[in-house]
């Protein structure tokens, strides 16, 4: 057993979610072994996911079970994972800056260890939240079926404001410690990850190497995806394979096209409400201008074809037979 | 008991330090009074002053002059953290260092509106008191004897002591009675003469919060000495000091309610005329014959004159009692009046339960007043949240004539009315607050269960008369009124008290319309708010019947369509002729009050005063276009349809930004222990961030004699490992202790730790870090300097794991344990049963975390002297193999337990 953790530096790359964070956490699997020999060790424990909880293909959430205020059991088995030879220990997980558990409980926690670094990649309010929502009615556990608007407005005022929701964070760690990016302002998904890796003690010039992997995609779903399991959510169905199961077959009947859930009033909305928080946190975290974070540019992107009306009948059409279809399968198991 | 005012000297032997940012003749005035009392000398630390004042100073050898400028503050102070009186600490630690090393014994900090009155020379106290650590003198706080000489800074002569208990101060001050705390305006501390050099410990403005130098305190009566604190000044230094802190020159870490309440006062009276702002001081400040004598009769009030103090040795602009100048005009800075009228102001006061229905309110007299007009809705809440706050201002997107403020009164009514006792009703207290917040134009307020079904913009054009209030007599009054008999005789006898003859001069206060126009109105309603304040929980019907009594004889009485009370109407009690036709005739009202217990929003019954109000509730939401979400109201309109200026306030942030908790917490920079290879200090991230850039270093100094210096840029990360036994952001920075000791034996008393700039080119000001009654390196410390510093203790035994030992000290320092020269955890021991304090480290589980190497010692340490406790000082392999024998003895232990546990047993039998 090796206990020397005081001795080792705690990386957390804390998210957000829906910044590359995925694509991160598959890097970090694929070169767990390659990171052991620059000092770094990128954890077994705390990583296990049951692949039936996942909708889609490349879905991962890193160090999850990490997060849980119920983790002490994983806190000495990643005691026990600490190689001698490790003075860095990388954990990944978005799920560390839900409420759930304060920033503080998380320092603490990790108490063991001699110092802590944070990372955190911050992506603009009016793209962000959207892929979140996305997000949110994509999963299984909370059953999301509010409309974008009405999500936007009940959960995001609690969401929106990164400094507020950040800086115990900064405070905890200390500023030289906590490291943000700007998911507007990279280049890519492997700018980010090189840039978690730099944190982590890896040179520059080594990252090149372990950036070399190819790794599953998994983008978020369209909006138009997000009507039919929506509807899919209302029916709350126990099983989660079998609502999984269901929520693939939903995605591939979409119709071709797409609808826009963020209408401009609510973009200009949250710009007019964020842009003097994000140039704060321009202004006091970051040590490199980040116009794409401060909405310094527009969003360009073509408005997307809407589905026709007989193909959107068609897909809901469909979404309810699929789901009657689980809702009585499950009914049946319960009759048996 | 005053002596300033005899003859002799008393002030002989010591120092008197202050710091200064004001007036120039309240300064030299000061300076003179002190010197002229026998002050050794003065210590005057210049708060960035104006280069005028700076070149205008006299010369006198007996003054030190000191700056710091804006420049010196910003290089030790991170922006925004930079309070008075945590500079006014930092600045009197550094001048008590040059004070001592001049030779002075002893040194009083006060500030420049604050005359040290000593009945006996300080020669005969420091006699009576040889070994305090430091002197707490305490308080008067200096009244005018009429408005005579209010253009004098140190011309009060009414002395007034602090009292808690037993004092009727609104017999003896009216509605100034609300400003005070204990009787005083300011603090009622006092101020600390230190004997030098001070003694380890942490003080405040007032005097030692720790350490030795609180534990050696000791408080003088009044017989002794006495602080004479002239808060009011004089009308230019009252308007020069409130001045500064509305524009921000000043910032104070924290106001007391009552502070804050003076705050709210006096930035109304700054925005009246000089003339008018004069009139107000001499009325506010000073004592007439019949205050004084009451609470010269309750033994509190003294009089004191130091004007014969004022002149000379500096020429300070002549103010004496004769002197030509004394009732000069100052010139008083006038603060902007904003020019923010608006055509109707509405006034509203809820809590949280109270939000929906506020809401309610103002929609519905928007509805009917139309958006056309300019409307503006003042509310004071009472513990609402962002989102309360959020919704409450939802209106103001709606059209861009409506305006909505938001003020939080719920400190004041946390000091009014206490916490407990009140939830239901405490809310509608806060209509008394009004006057603090309301822009200065004729309200019409409204309470929170009331609804307007027609236009009621004539009640701001109404002829009032000489009438400051109008209101719709009490349903009580009414009642009284109409058939004495239907309202129980205690009732009926409060309302006489309170509206004399005529009972229907008792208003009911759900519907108000407040001139603020009114010349009188400002004073009444003080007094209505001093009701509240001073026996706020004594008033039957809440701050009804304080507006009722303050303003008596000052109400114009609406008829009773504008406060349609329906649970008067629809009572068992409304029987009688008169009021069933009065029921009738004003049926058509304009305003409808649902003062029902059971509220419609609530109430879901078929009843018609609840279908009313769900009727007018859901046309209001039509016209304006938003929802109340009331379980019966219109749905709130699809996001879609929603503005940018509506998402913008529906997506505004509900975080609430609290500063994670730090402990201990009690400095933005805190030496948390020394070891000989280590300072451990805790830097929140503010003051890191401004230690890298402005590269500032710590000093370490005993006497004038530098031990160490050593480069913040040198701190280590944040110790996490550090948080749970330690203090949580503590960091680590290297410095060589034993080289630094080495001239001195290993070990160095009163060693003084400062925040310096990057080089000692400047000379100037330094930020006071800590001050360590003894600092040793190794083992060096003689055993006999524990007993000098009045420590006594002994790390007894290892056993089962842990190292056990007590530990008493009069200062209750802390405890550290170190492994191989590294703090590990630290204790501050409890008192046990036998007597001790004692302290007990889990020292097996920490080596099994991995500190320290076998060879390595374990000691225990006083904390942040570096000093061993006698007794064991195990290594990390005697450690182990303790651990390891206690691992293996359990069964035999609990063998041996478990037949020791018999035995009793059958002894007992």
């Amino acid at each position: 057993m090796a206990r020397h953790a005081k001795d080792v530096k705690l990386v957390l790359h804390i998210g957000l979610h829906k910044t590359a964070s995925t694509y991160v956490q598959n890097v970090l699997s694929a070169r767990r072994y390659d990171l052991v020999q620059h000092g770094v060790l990128y954890p077994n424990t705390g990583t296990f996911e049951d692949p039936r909880v996942r909708t889609r293909d490349g879905a991962q959430s890193g160090h999850t079970q990490l997060c849980r205020p119920d983790r002490k059991a994983l806190l000495d088995d990643l005691l026990n994972e600490l190689p001698a030879t490790a003075s860095t220990v990388l954990l990944s997980a978005e799920d560390f800056t839900l409420p759930r558990v304060t920033p503080q409980q998380h320092v603490e926690a990790f108490g063991d260890f001699g110092s802590i670094e944070v990372v955190v990649a911050l992506r603009r309010q009016d793209a962000w939240i959207e892929s979140y929502y996305k997000q949110a009615v994509d999963q299984y556990g909370r059953f999301e079926t509010r409309s974008f608007g009405d999500y936007l407005s009940q959960v995001g005022p609690s969401l929106l404001d990164f400094h507020a929701r950040l800086s115990p964070w900064r405070e905890l760690v200390g500023p030289e410690n906590f490291h943000v990016l700007s998911y507007d302002d990279m280049a890519d998904g492997a700018a980010i990850c090189r840039r978690v890796l730099n944190v982590a003690g890896v040179p520059d010039e080594q990252c090149d190497g372990l950036l070399n992997v190819d790794v599953p995609r998994y983008d978020s779903i369209r909006a138009i995806d997000t009507l039919g399991v929506r509807v899919l959510n209302g029916y709350r169905l126990k099983k989660r394979d079998v609502r999984n199961k269901i929520a693939r077959e939903i995605y591939a009947a979409a119709p071709a096209g797409d609808i826009e859930l963020m209408t401009p009033e609510m973009r200009a909305g949250i710009q007019a409400r964020y842009a003097p928080v994000n140039e704060r946190i321009e202004s006091e975290w970051f040590s490199e201008p980040v116009p794409g974070f401060r909405f310094g540019h527009d969003i360009v992107r073509e408005p997307p074809q809407p589905p026709s009306a007989s193909d959107l009948i068609e897909y809901m059409d469909n979404v309810i037979a699929l789901c009657e279809a689980g809702h009585g399968s499950e009914s049946e198991d319960v009759a048996q | 008991m005053s002596g300033i005012s005899g003859t002799e000297p008393t002030l002989e032997g010591l120092v008197v330090a202050t710091m200064f940012r004001g007036d120039r003749t309240q300064l030299l005035q000061w300076c003179n009074i002190h010197l002229n009392a026998g002050a050794d000398r003065l210590y005057i630390v210049l708060d960035r002053p104006t280069t005028e004042l700076v070149d205008g100073l006299p010369d006198e050898p007996r003054i030190q002059w000191e700056v710091i400028d804006q420049e010196a503050w910003d290089r030790f102070y991170p922006r925004g953290r930079d309070n008075v009186e945590r500079k006014q600490v930092d600045a009197v630690r550094w001048v008590m260092r040059r004070a001592a090393a001049e030779g002075h014994r002893y040194l009083a900090f006060v500030d420049t509106d604050e005359v040290l009155d000593l009945s006996l020379p300080l020669t005969d106290l420091a006699a009576r008191y040889e070994h305090a650590s430091a002197l707490r003198v305490p308080s008067r706080e200096m009244w005018f004897d009429g408005p005579e000489r209010v253009h004098e800074p140190f011309g009060a002569t009414l002395a007034l002591r602090p009292a808690s208990r037993g004092v009727a101060w609104s017999r003896a001050l009216g509605w100034r009675a609300q400003y005070l705390q204990n009787g005083m305006l300011g603090h009622d501390a006092g101020k600390t003469i230190y004997r030098l050099p001070v003694a380890s410990g942490a003080f405040s403005v007032h005097g030692p919060v720790s350490g030795p130098l609180r534990s050696g305190a000791v408080t003088l009566s009044y017989d002794e000495g006495q602080l004479l604190h002239y808060d009011c000044g004089s009308v230019a230094t009252w308007n020069a000091k409130w001045a500064a802190r509305f524009s921000g020159g000043t910032v104070a870490a924290a106001l007391w309610p009552h502070r804050r309440a003076q705050q709210l006062l006096f930035g109304r009276e700054l925005r009246r005329s000089p003339q008018l702002q004069e009139q107000f001081f001499a009325r506010f400040f000073s004592l007439d014959t019949s205050s004084a004598g009451l609470l010269a009769a309750a033994g509190l009030l003294a009089r004191v004159e130091v004007t014969p103090l004022v002149a000379g040795p500096l020429e300070n602009g002549a103010t004496h009692p004769d002197g030509a100048d004394s009732h000069a005009s100052p010139t008083l800075t006038r603060l902007p009046d904003p020019d923010d009228r608006v055509d109707y102001q509405f006034a509203l006061v809820c809590d949280q339960n109270f939000v929906k229905p506020t809401f309610a309110t103002m929609i519905s007299v928007l509805a009917q007043a139309g958006t056309d007009k300019s409307v503006r809705f003042v509310v004071l809440g009472d513990g609402l949240g962002p989102a309360d706050e959020r919704r409450l201002r939802l209106l103001q997107s709606i059209a861009p004539n409506v305006e909505v403020r938001v003020h939080d009164v719920t400190a004041e009514l946390d000091r009014d009315l206490g916490r407990e006792g009140h939830k239901r009703a405490r809310a509608t207290y806060a209509r008394v607050y009004l006057v603090d917040f309301l822009p200065e134009q004729r309200t019409v307020y409204l309470d929170g269960d009331v609804l307007a079904t027609r236009d009621i913009s004539e009640l701001f054009d109404l002829p009032m008369g000489d009438a400051c209030i109008a209101g719709v007599p009490d349903s009580a009054a009414l009642r009284f009124a109409s058939d004495p008999s239907t309202v129980p005789v205690e009732q009926r006898m409060r309302l006489t008290g309170v509206a004399g003859e005529d009972p229907l001069e008792y208003v009911n206060a759900g519907v108000l319309v407040l001139d603020l126009d009114h010349p009188d109105f400002r004073e009444l309603a003080l007094r209505s708010r001093a009701h509240v304040s001073m026996e706020g929980r004594v008033l039957a019907q809440h701050d009804q019947d304080a507006i009722n009594l303050a303003f008596t004889g000052r109400k114009h009485r609406l008829p009773s369509t504008y406060n349609y009370m329906t649970q008067l109407y629809t009572s068992e009690r409304c029987v009688d002729a008169d009021l069933v036709s009065l029921k009738y005739a004003a049926a058509d009202a304009s305003l409808i009050h649902f003062s029902g217990k059971v509220k419609p929003w609530v109430s879901r019954e078929d009843e018609f005063y609840n279908g009313l109000y769900r009727r007018l509730v859901l046309a209001a939401e039509e016209k304006v276009g938003v929802s109340c979400e009331f379980y019966f109201s219109r749905p709130a309109r699809p996001g879609c349809r929603r503005s940018a200026e509506e998402w913008g306030e529906i997506v505004a942030s509900t975080l609430v930004r609290r500063p994670v908790e730090i402990t201990p917490r009690t400095g933005d920079i805190e030496l948390i222990d020394v070891t000989d290879e280590a300072l451990y200090l805790r830097v929140e991230p503010d003051t890191y961030e401004l230690a890298m850039s402005r590269r500032l270093r710590i000093v370490a100094r005993t006497g004038d004699r530098t031990l160490f210096e050593v480069g913040l840029d040198r701190l280590s990360p944040q110790q996490t490992h550090l948080s749970q036994r330690v203090a949580s952001g503590v960091r680590v920075l290297p410095v060589d202790l034993p080289a630094a000791l080495a001239d001195h034996g290993g070990i160095a008393r009163h060693v003084e730790l400062v925040v310096a700039p990057s080089d000692d080119a400047d000379g100037g000001f330094e930020r006071p870090l800590a001050m360590i009654d003894a600092l040793a390196a190794g083992s060096a410390a003689r055993s006999g300097v524990l007993a000098e510093m009045g420590v006594d203790g002994r790390v007894e035994e290892l056993a089962d794991g842990s190292l056990n030992g007590w530990y008493e000290s009069a200062a209750g320092v802390p405890v550290s344990l170190h492994i191989a020269g590294e703090l590990v955890s630290r204790r501050t021991p409890q008192r046990q049963e036998d007597g001790r304090r004692r302290f007990k480290f889990r020292v097996g589980h920490l080596v099994s975390l991995g500190y320290g190497s076998p060879g390595a010692t374990v000691s225990v340490r006083l904390a942040g002297s570096n000093i061993p406790l006698p007794g064991e000082t195990p290594t990390v392999a005697d450690v182990r193999a303790a651990s390891t024998s206690a691992a293996r003895a359990p069964t035999a232990g609990t063998g041996r337990a478990l037949l020791g546990a018999v035995r009793r047993r059958l002894r007992e039998r």
